[in-house]
């Protein structure tokens, strides 16, 4: 990431998003100590590192809020449905208070949202909390306990910071600020370390700092402050209180020696919580992806030269570089490959704000949120999957008394779920729902012109329809979905991922539409064929097998070509009719069997030249609507070979059939 | 072989014919190009590189306005018959021919398009103040696709419009 702010704020999202997780568990498992300390932690983690980056009102909420779960923690609070509640608001007003910026004061808007949702809070778990307007600034670190005895201490702090941590984004004046909140302090700076002008580097922090500190603090307080300054010189050491400090002898003389023992802090603890892994900008990945996309380009350029001279040494190094890159990109696109759930993630949210905004019972349940797509899909994937969630809870599930009467369970079930097959990954939503009212569809898409009132069409078309521009069968217009751009912008998205929907439905047992998306965007394995004298790609997760064709075609009913492979009886398209290239008078042409659209079905081709990495370009937008094509790719001689689509190959054809009939 | 156009006029105001209505001498820099006989001009600035006609591939479906695409530099660029778009006859390709591959904004995206000239002929300054509506005997041509002609040494040369609008792919039959 660009600058440690930015950073901060990725964490922070993380962070929301685990306290959210929390929360919902909560609403379901009130006395889930785990969750509660989940939540606690992620509170923790926020105010600590808001504070750092300038994030002052965020820091002054949190730890007003944070105060509230310290006493669910401890067992004077108890989770409520309400305080679930007020606490997913307060989630959101950090998340309006993290787009805020750092350094910026609140508006009246944000500062009337802070008081009422520390007010609520305060209500709901008998704290005492108060807004950061409302506020004394001294109140911050007695409110922990308000009514703990207040005992005293008097703390010996060396700060002497990194001298590279300015670049860092670290502020040593937001947590000298920070330390002076915490009790009464004085400050000396220490500018021995300053060089002479001529070695002084004005990026750099020379200063140390020794502050004093008197006030209710313990240890862990202090070490809070400087939770992320690992790298650091940091000393924290209690020191006998003197007579100026404190009226009253310090009654927690007993505690001295024990605490001296510990005399040097260890450098504050890092957010070690990431494991082995690291952060990476998505444009680097997306960079690497495209270099890579070359590198395979210019490797089939290499191999094609080596085969042309034939030399030995060449092509063992030709050999060798083209299994490196394989390799390369094998791991590349793994980095790239994240698990479904962190868009599954986000959905318990919105199901729980939809089913009482709507007023019905919904549970969702999540399948296979380990299965990995890559990124790209991911990031696109949410706004579609969010309409579909939302017709399936606006449409769908019927109101509960209807359920009753059915013999439903009173709660709906909306279910999620994700799995690999083959090439594609299959997301599906369903929904135990009163099911497409197909008989309405067909009213409605007569009603827009987008049939006519005596075409027969099949369930399976009608329910396709769903999916056409301005299509929309709620009878009110309601703020979830029915303005009809809901479900044709999510065939736009999809048709964009090169992936099908299906959909399928039972009137009074619900709705399953399903997504099939490719796994990966930027390369695939192809197999590449020649027709006529052009060469074009098929994706090698669509194809099944080879065979050859027979001299002898077999023609069927309505000029449907069919070839008997073993058993069965496959159809077949001829490519070079379909693309208008006239009959090829090939002999020993071969067939492709690609399964599209849940079929087998075969495409004759001149012949099978074989297989090769494909990296995808996109097609300008002259080309991009012609229909079967899904990009090109650059071969080893630095000509264009289209990449074929074989689901809408079919489609294409089937449509070609149907206007020749 | 590669030619690199070298504008060191790029800083010449283009379309900024008037001010406040009233002609000012602005002039141009303009890559001037042979086609069926004819002499054509374009904006110097939107021409990205001239390069040797290449193999192009066939899009199979794809209609008379981009039938085929190429690789320029691992992009894929389509390749427009402007020939066929100005409503003349295909042509042979001639050893003189060069592809201009340039770059406009169509719909707000910009995007790289290949055209087949027979022979690229010169870079040319000329006033804005110049140009003039085709005249008559150039009706045969679509004139949405021109801003004007204009007169070079005794010759005359047909300025194409200059952000390629007429190759907008909606709405039309372009696509089709």
């Amino acid at each position: 990431m660009s600058s440690p702010t930015d950073t901060f704020l990725q964490e922070a999202d993380d962070l929301l998003a685990a306290l959210e997780e929390a929360l919902l568990e909560l609403d379901e498992n009130p006395q889930d100590a785990i969750n509660i300390a989940n939540a606690f932690r992620a509170l923790h983690t926020l105010k600590g590192s808001g504070n750092m980056f300038g994030f002052r009102a965020l820091g002054d909420f949190i730890h007003h809020f944070e105060d509230c779960f310290e006493k669910v923690r401890n067992g004077s609070a108890f989770v409520t449905p309400d305080l679930v509640a007020v606490a997913l608001a307060s989630r959101d007003h950090i998340a309006a208070l993290l787009d805020l910026g750092p350094d910026t004061a609140l508006t009246p808007e944000l500062a009337e949202t802070d008081r009422n949702l520390l007010a609520k809070l305060g209500e709901i778990t008998g704290s005492d909390t108060l807004s950061a307007a409302d506020r004394p600034s001294e109140d911050t670190a007695s409110s922990n306990q308000p009514n703990a005895p207040v005992i005293e201490r008097r703390w010996h702090i060396r700060f002497r910071p990194e001298p590279g941590s300015l670049g860092m984004g670290v502020r040593p004046d937001l947590l000298l600020a920070e330390l002076s909140g915490l009790g009464r302090t004085m400050v000396t700076p220490q500018l021995d370390a300053v060089p002479g002008l001529d070695s002084y580097d004005p990026a750099e922090c020379y200063i140390a700092w020794i502050i004093e500190l008197v006030g209710p603090v313990d240890r862990a307080a202090i070490e809070d402050v400087f939770l992320f300054q690992m790298d650091a010189e940091l000393t924290i050491e209690e020191t006998q209180l003197e007579a100026q400090d404190m009226p009253e002898p310090a009654e927690n003389d007993a505690a001295l020696p024990d605490r001296g023992a510990e005399k040097t802090s260890t450098p504050a603890k890092g957010q070690a919580s990431g494991g082995d892994s690291v952060r990476v900008q998505a444009s680097r990945l997306d960079d690497l992806m495209n270099q890579l996309g070359e590198l395979v380009i210019a490797q089939a350029r290499l191999k094609a030269i080596s085969s042309e001279i034939d030399d030995p040494r060449l092509s063992g190094t030709a050999e060798e570089i083209e299994a490196l890159v394989t390799g390369l990109r094998d791991t590349t696109l793994s980095i790239r490959m994240l698990p479904v759930s962190m868009v599954f993630g986000k959905f318990r949210r919105l199901v729980r704000d939809l089913s009482s905004d709507l007023g019905k019972a919904v549970a969702l349940t999540t399948e296979g949120g380990e299965t990995e797509v890559d990124k790209n899909i991911i990031d696109a994937l949410t706004d579609p999957l969010v309409h579909m969630v939302r017709n399936s809870i606006d449409h769908g599930v019927e109101s509960a008394d209807i359920r009753a009467a059915q013999g439903k369970p009173e709660t709906a079930t909306i279910c999620l779920r994700a799995e690999q097959a083959g090439g594609e990954v299959l997301i599906t939503v369903s929904d135990d729902g009163g099911g497409l009212d197909t008989e309405a569809i067909r009213a409605r898409a007569i009603e827009r012109k987008l049939i006519s009132s005596d075409q027969s069409l099949s369930a399976a078309e009608l329910h396709q329809l769903i999916f056409e521009p301005g299509f929309s069968t709620a009878e009110t217009i309601s703020n979830v979905s029915g303005r009809g751009v809901g479900m044709d912008a999510v065939r736009g998205v999809i048709d964009a991922l090169r992936g099908t929907i299906d959909v399928r439905s039972r009137p009074g047992e619900g709705t399953e539409v399903t997504l099939r998306l490719p796994l990966t965007l930027a390369i695939i394995d192809g197999l590449m064929v020649r027709v006529d004298d052009d060469h074009f790609v098929i994706p090698l997760a669509a194809v099944e097998e080879c065979v050859d064709l027979p001299d002898r075609n077999m023609v069927h009913d309505n000029g449907r070509r069919m070839l008997q492979i073993r058993e069965s009886w496959v159809p077949y398209i001829d490519l070079d009719q379909l693309f208008g290239f006239g009959q090829s008078g090939a002999k020993g042409r071969r067939v492709v069997v690609v399964t599209a659209d849940g079929r087998r079905i075969g495409f004759a081709v001149d012949d099978v030249v074989g297989q090769l990495q494909t990296v995808i370009k996109p097609l300008s937008r002259f080309h991009r609507s012609v229909e079967g094509l899904a990009g090109a790719t650059i071969l080893g001689d630095g000509s264009v070979a289209l990449i074929l689509d074989a689901n809408a190959i079919v489609r294409r054809a089937d449509a070609v059939r149907q206007i020749a009939a | 072989m590669q030619q690199e156009i070298h504008s060191q006029t790029d800083t010449a105001p283009i379309g900024l014919a008037t001010v406040d209505g009233v002609p000012v001498d602005a002039t141009e820099t303009l890559l001037t190009f042979r086609m069926d006989g004819e002499r054509f001009a374009i904006a110097v600035g939107a021409v990205a590189e001239i390069i040797d006609p290449q193999r192009t591939t066939r899009v199979p479906n794809s209609g008379s306005l981009a039938p085929s695409l190429l690789n320029v530099r691992g992009t894929i660029v389509p390749l427009i018959d402007l020939r066929h778009r100005l409503g003349m006859e295909s042509g042979e390709r001639l050893h003189s021919s060069r592809l201009l591959v340039i770059e406009i904004a169509i719909d707000g995206e910009l995007t790289k398009i290949a055209i087949m000239a027979d022979a690229v002929e010169d870079v040319i300054d000329a006033a804005t103040a110049e140009v003039e509506p085709i005249p008559d005997l150039g009706v045969r041509w679509p004139t949405e696709c021109f801003r004007g002609a204009i007169k070079h040494k005794g010759d005359l040369i047909i300025l194409l419009e200059e952000t390629f609008s007429f190759l907008d792919t909606r709405g039309s039959d372009a696509a089709l």
